[in-house]
């Protein structure tokens, strides 16, 4: 898994890239808690991962969790098709706020 | 009967770093035996999800263990085995999420129900083997 942390208004975006899987899942939740840490909205790009298992999945609901409880906005990003098929299967994908694009931000 | 034909019979160490090797096997085997590419990517999300549990519960994320998986291929069917040597499974213990709960853990063995047809666990007649079969009807 490869990440990149970037700036786009008021949102720290970080994009992950790759697989998201038992593996690298640890290294996502410590960068997500991390940026979360900031107080910033958060915006997850998942638009350029390959996969992600149920543990890459936990380290999305749990920065979302943090999110919510210091009034941050927490959403992902550009979902792609596999990744979206696993929060569908997880019956998350109601749960999370999903942009295609930037341009649907308002 | 059923004639059950083995097409792939893999033996890895207990360590994340190899379940990406583990699901290119899956992936491709799902696909030799007929699946088209949204069935096989589910087979992959299910064998994954009981490998991670397998490394996770069974030997508490000790990467020195080892997991077996066998995937075999019926007239009607396809049929993963996996086997480890770790903690006893005990069925009546897992704390299965509700998956309109909203919370991290516990959703490895709802999604592996979800895309599979049947899942059994039981243990080998001398007891020192966990077996997990996922079996997946062919349409």
């Amino acid at each position: 898994m490869e990440y990149n942390i970037s700036k786009n208004g008021t949102y720290s975006v970080i994009m992950l890239e790759g697989e998201v899987d038992l593996y690298c899942s640890p290294d996502a939740r410590k960068i997500i808690l991390k940026e979360l840490k900031k107080g910033d909205d958060m915006l997850i790009d998942l638009s350029k991962v390959s996969y992600i298992d149920s543990s890459g999945i936990a380290c999305l609901v749990e920065g979302y969790q943090v999110a919510n409880k210091n009034e941050i906005k927490f959403a992902l990003l550009g979902v792609s098709q596999g990744a979206m098929n696993v929060l569908k299967l997880a019956r998350l994908d109601n749960v999370f706020t999903i942009y295609n694009s930037f341009d649907d931000i308002k | 009967m059923a004639k059950s034909k083995k097409i792939i019979e893999l033996e890895m160490a207990s360590d994340p770093a190899l379940l990406s090797m583990m699901r290119c096997v899956v992936l491709h085997a799902s696909m030799n035996a007929g699946c088209n590419n949204e069935q096989a990517e589910n087979m992959v999300i299910a064998v994954n999800e009981a490998c991670m549990n397998i490394i996770q519960h069974a030997y508490n994320n000790d990467v020195n263990n080892s997991i077996s998986l066998q995937v075999y291929e019926e007239s009607n069917k396809l049929v993963f085995r996996l086997i480890d040597h770790g903690n006893p499974f005990d069925v009546s213990k897992i704390k299965k999420r509700n998956l309109d709960e909203v919370r991290p853990g516990g959703l490895g063995l709802p999604m592996i129900e979800t895309i599979m047809d049947k899942v059994d666990f039981f243990s080998s007649p001398e007891g020192n083997e966990n077996i997990l079969e996922l079996v997946k009807i062919k349409h």
